[in-house]
């Protein structure tokens, strides 16, 4: 037992003299890596400064003929959320065949840009009884910021798998209020109050994410050189997922098109 | 040589006998050690095997703890080391010598001072007394003569008092400064022994693992099972001699016996190995130690360790009443099948006495269907619906004419007479109806139902509607949904409060369900009246006994035609009859699992030409064999101790009464109950699929989940409503909540099983809500749209929300009647955790810190006022 003891001590102190000689060397980059996020770091994604990044930029489209508008009937409130048309948008394609709101991340990176290049906050706002964005992003941990600008009362009910699901009510009163999620997943969110309300919450864990504009274009940027797995996801269309090779300094291209019966 | 007779008895040589034997006793006493240690007791290796495990298991934990205590803690325990060194030092110190021996001394003028004060004290006294005396007898002289001395030892005394005091100052003071340094060094060992209480805990255990003695293990377990002379038998298991660590976690992945017990955490918990040991649940022989004779593998042991998927079977033992046996999936599946599917229709088992014929009666069936159909139904009832859940009757074509002009005979004589049907009709408003108004609850009624609709079962626990055109007949089946109690008194299929043209919607749809390609006449030119063969059908039909699935008039008093399957889990191979099976290779071997998987396959597996077997075929799949001949296993007869067996209690009792209604009324159909069952749901997600909802808007439109029902609502409510289900409380709904007309009793039962789920044991109490002013303006305020907007959602009576009925919530005036107050208290402080995703929004206590205003911002206050305010809003209604 005694000698045992002795072990103890003598291994202990070693260990100490290890990390004191050791330490010096790592904090300073441990302090950059810090200060590049203000976001908390997420597991599974290291941060690292990036000099000479690529990018990638793309078109996503739909083969399939142009689908019409199709206006969503007003019930209710119709005063607060009447003021302007609503129309379905589980799909929104240009006249050129652009598909608006897909999400686009490369799926297998585990190292890259800092996580505040997602946005210091991320807001959410329910304007005119719609979810505004309709897709928003926000990462794993961080805040998101839920507004009720209609004044009326309105709920937040996620439909998520990995998350608790929530539902939680906002009255008119109650302008503001924040969340967060913890795990990486696209959550549909709807109001009960308003049936036709509904949109989609995407929780990322790193921030190459994003979502492609009115036309169908997307860009990530600041990627490191390397090949990706890009995957797309549409909430009617499904998923898609197509190959990508960065180029230092340089630019690819990864358009997509989704068919009808994708 | 002489011959060994000639030479005298004392002088024979013995030396190479005593040789020989001496060498045989060495063999033989070897050979038994080595026997003992390496053949009769597998569990000392396997004891030790496991200890040495353990230890390295234990080193490995407490390397991986050093390494981490260095790390994290090396730093303060080294400083820790060396404060104690320091303190230690200090101990052996001059300046602490000499605070010893300054003790010393102090303790010797104390007791110096004692001593003096004490002499000196004494002689006061002695004066004293002296003194007091002369002052009685009155000698003035003598008084005054002493009264100097008195006074002078006096002073004495106090001023040794006062020496005495000192010298015990003196002392303590010196103590308190050798208490410092001692202190110190004592503070500075427990603050280390603190530190290092998980790695010496582990060391601890080293050490008590290398103390372990190999022994056997042993548990006894009195009274455990009625032996042959009505006494009750002992048992003992010594299973832990070799499963050691059983009932030690940590061990799940390892190869048994050293794994740990599955699922340890819950059923060793529930059923204690030094309670309920191993044999109980899983059979063997308990007492032995080695492994064939322990798992009772060995030649006439009649309960082999149960294997496989026959180990469910062991819970049955102790809990044979119950229906639904937790984390037992499999034994309460089976128990479910032998219920749904009559069973005891044919054999006796106990619990089951005064179960109900499942079938429909027999006395008027030509009203609702065709001599050839019953001719076909009884030959072959899987090819016209292939999940009946009737068995196949599987008659030959002599029997099944016989049979079909019995019946057809008796009904003849019915008292049940039918309406006809109006003409008229419109199919698809019947299809409309039957997608929407909860048929699909219960029936299967085209090719899509039938893939999306899974229950827990294989078989329908209603009729099929695909075909049902081509069996029964429009007049027949209007009268029947119309009111289902009218043809057949003990059915369960419920009105569905139809309206005559609603009724006859539903009836040209379902009467277009037709079987593509039905057989031919095979009854054609038969006379069915034929005497004779009028009483060779009934004849068939008692011996098949029909009769104990349907009413046949005629057959009332009929007993059961099958054996009792009480004791049939014990019976042996030698007594079950396995006809040409063997030979023929249709079964694999001559065992009870091979025999009875064999009979649930095929019914008639054992029949020879001289053997008649008459069990309808059930031709269940592997996986329902399985589970069934699993349920059977479990009935062999033997008699459990009372002690052993599972007391369900008041609420049990009632819990499980329940469970049966729902199970025959299939309650599950549509609602979820218990967190099974809304089998329904799919189909009209569909049928929404179809007008281009959502699944959402299908799920809001799907029969309400009853978890918490027995807390939710008052017992009166739930009565009025299920006895005349006409309140609508979800208006938005077009599913129906069916008119069963439950008697009373099964009413009450059914109220009880509810309220015991929620563990409730008063199931009527006083509601009497006091609304205060205070509570009244504020409940007001919440409840407007500025606040809670509760009316966005909620109907008031006949002041309706905005927007269509599906995005509406229930009725308030309903709550007072309907609602338990503490449930409304718990819904409205968080919805979710009542029903997970419910639509209801949880408002607290969030609303409640931003309204500081409202009854100072406290949740339980305003969650409270709109509790009671909803509780008497009948007072306030039409001012809403």
């Amino acid at each position: 037992m005694r000698k045992m003891f002795v072990l103890v001590i003598a291994m202990s102190m070693a260990a100490l003299l290890l990390t004191a000689c050791g330490g010096d060397g790592d904090t300073t980059t441990d302090k950059a890596a810090k200060k590049a996020t203000t976001v908390a770091a997420l597991p599974g994604y290291k941060v690292m400064a990036i000099t000479d990044g690529g990018a990638i930029k793309g078109r996503v489209t739909f083969s399939g003929a142009v689908p019409a508008k199709k206006k969503v009937e007003v019930t209710k409130d119709i005063n607060v959320c009447g003021k302007e048309p609503h129309y379905d948008a589980s799909m929104l394609v240009s006249d050129d065949k652009g598909l608006a709101n897909v999400v686009v991340k490369i799926s297998n990176i585990s190292e890259g840009k800092g996580m505040d290049a997602m946005g210091e906050s991320v807001e959410l706002n329910q304007l005119g009884c719609a979810f505004k964005p309709h897709i928003s992003i926000v990462s794993a941990g961080a805040e998101l910021t839920i507004l009720n600008s209609d004044g009326i009362l309105h709920n937040i009910h996620t439909y998520s798998e990995k998350n608790t699901a929530i539902n939680v009510a906002q009255p008119g009163f109650k302008k503001k209020m924040r969340r967060s999620f913890s795990e990486p997943e696209i959550i549909r969110i709807a109001c009960d109050v308003h049936n036709w309300m509904g949109g989609y919450i995407v929780v990322t864990d790193h921030p190459y994410y994003t979502i492609t504009d009115a036309s169908g274009n997307f860009e990530l940027s600041d990627v490191p050189a390397g090949t990706y797995t890009l995957e797309y996801w549409q909430e009617t269309l499904g998923k898609m997922t197509i190959e990508a090779t960065v180029e230092a300094g340089g630019t690819a291209e990864a358009n997509v098109e989704y068919a009808t019966d994708s | 040589m002489p011959k060994r007779s000639d030479i005298p008895l004392e002088e024979r040589e013995y030396g190479h006998i005593y040789l020989i034997l001496a060498g045989l006793l060495a063999l033989t006493t070897f050979w038994a050690i080595w026997d003992m240690i390496h053949e009769r007791a597998p569990w000392q290796r396997y004891q030790m095997t496991f200890n040495a495990m353990e230890k390295q298991n234990v080193k490995a934990e407490l390397g991986s703890l050093l390494e981490e205590f260095n790390a994290s803690e090396g730093e303060t325990y080294q400083s820790l080391q060396d404060q104690l060194a320091e303190a230690k030092v200090k101990l052996e110190g001059e300046a602490y010598k000499k605070l010893e021996a300054e003790l010393a001394k102090a303790e010797i003028r104390l007791e110096d001072a004692m001593q003096t004060y004490r002499f000196s004290k004494s002689e006061y006294d002695a004066i004293w007394y002296l003194y007091k005396h002369a002052e009685h007898e009155g000698h003035v002289n003598e008084m005054q003569k002493l009264r100097s001395k008195v006074d002078a030892l006096n002073a004495e005394v106090v001023e040794l008092k006062k020496g005495w005091d000192d010298a015990e100052t003196a002392r303590a003071e010196v103590e308190t400064r050798i208490a410092e340094i001692r202190g110190t060094v004592d503070n500075l060992e427990t603050e280390i022994a603190a530190m290092r209480e998980p790695i010496t805990e582990l060391e601890g255990k080293i050490e008590r693992i290398a103390d372990r003695k190999i022994k056997i293990e042993q548990f006894v377990f009195g009274n455990f099972v009625r032996g042959n002379f009505e006494s009750y038998i002992d048992r003992v298991d010594r299973c832990t001699s070799c499963h050691v660590n059983a009932d030690k976690s940590g061990y799940e992945d390892y190869a048994p016996p050293f794994q740990t017990h599955s699922n340890r955490d819950v059923l060793l918990k529930i059923h204690p190995v030094n309670q309920f040991g191993c044999t109980p649940c899983h059979d063997g022989q308990g007492e032995a130690l080695r492994i064939p004779h322990a798992h009772g593998t060995v030649p006439h042991w009649e309960h082999p360790l149960l294997a496989g998927n026959m180990i469910d079977s062991g819970c049955n033992k102790c809990h044979s009443k119950e229906m639904k046996i937790e984390h037992a999936p499999n034994i309460t599946r089976a128990k479910r099948m032998f219920f749904d599917l009559g069973c005891y229709a044919c054999h006796d088992v106990a619990g089951y006495e005064n179960a109900r014929k499942i079938g429909p009666p027999l006395n008027a069936i030509t009203q609702k269907t065709t001599p050839d159909f019953v001719y076909h139904w009884v030959v072959d009832n899987k090819s016209f619906r292939p999940h009946t859940r009737m068995p196949n009757p599987q008659f030959t074509h002599d029997e099944a004419t016989a049979v079909t002009a019995y019946l057809s005979n008796i009904a003849k004589d019915t008292e049940y007479t039918l309406p006809k049907a109006p003409r008229g009709g419109s199919a698809a408003r019947g299809e409309e109806l039957v997608e929407s108004i909860g048929c699909k609850g219960c029936h299967i009624v085209t090719q899509k139902d039938r893939e999306i609709r899974v229950t827990d079962v294989s078989y329908d626990i209603a009729p099929d509607l695909s075909k049902i055109g081509s069996k029964v007949n429009r007049d027949w089946l209007y009268a029947w949904i119309r009111n289902p109690k009218q043809y057949h008194p003990g059915t369960t299929m419920p009105r569905l409060r139809l309206t005559n043209a609603e009724a006859l919607d539903i009836v040209s749809y379902l009467m277009r369900q037709k079987e593509s390609d039905p057989p031919a006449s095979m009854i054609d030119g038969v006379d069915l009246t034929s005497p004779e063969l009028v009483a060779e059908g009934k004849s068939i039909v008692r011996n098949f006994g029909c009769h104990g699935c349907h009413d046949i008039k005629g057959m009332e008093g009929e007993g059961k035609v099958s054996v009792s399957l009480n004791e049939f889990g014990g019976k042996t191979h030698d007594e079950l009859f396995f006809g040409d099976a063997l030979a023929k290779g249709e079964v694999a071997a001559e065992t009870w699992d091979d025999w009875t998987m064999g009979k649930m396959h095929n019914s008639r597996l054992y029949a020879t030409e001289a053997v008649v077997q008459r069990m309808p075929n059930f031709a269940f799949g592997d996986e329902d064999a399985r589970t069934l001949t699993m349920l059977l296993k479990s009935w062999d007869g033997r008699v459990i101790g009372q002690k052993y067996l599972h007391n369900p209690g008041r609420l049990g009792e009632a819990i499980e009464k329940g469970r049966r209604l729902v199970r025959k009324y299939n309650c599950v159909g549509c609602h979820i109950i218990e967190g099974e069952g809304g089998y329904i749901r799919p189909t009209i997600v569909e049928a929404f699929k179809k007008s281009g909802k959502g699944k959402d808007a299908a799920l809001s439109a799907s029969p309400p989940d009853l978890i918490g029902e027995g807390r939710k609502v008052q017992p009166h409510w739930l009565f009025t409503f299920l006895k005349n289900p006409v309140t609508q409380i979800r208006p938005w709904l077009s599913v129906r909540m069916p008119t069963f007309e439950f008697p009373d009793g099964e009413v009450n039962v059914l109220i009880e099983y509810f309220q015991a789920l929620e563990g409730m044991n008063v199931p009527f109490s006083e509601i009497n809500i006091e609304l205060t002013s205070e509570q009244k303006s504020a409940a007001e305020t919440l409840f407007s749209a500025e606040y809670l907007s509760c009316f966005s959602c909620h109907q008031v009576g006949s002041k309706k929300p905005e927007g269509p009925p599906e995005g509406w919530a229930p009725d308030f005036l309903l709550a007072p009647e309907r609602l338990n107050p503490d449930w409304v208290f718990d819904w409205i402080m968080d919805p979710q955790a009542l029903q997970p995703g419910t639509k209801m929004p949880g408002f607290y206590p969030d609303v409640a810190e931003s309204l500081p205003n409202i009854l100072g911002g406290d949740a339980d206050r305003h969650v409270a006022a709109l509790r009671d305010y909803l509780m008497n809003i009948r007072k306030f209604a039409n001012r809403l």
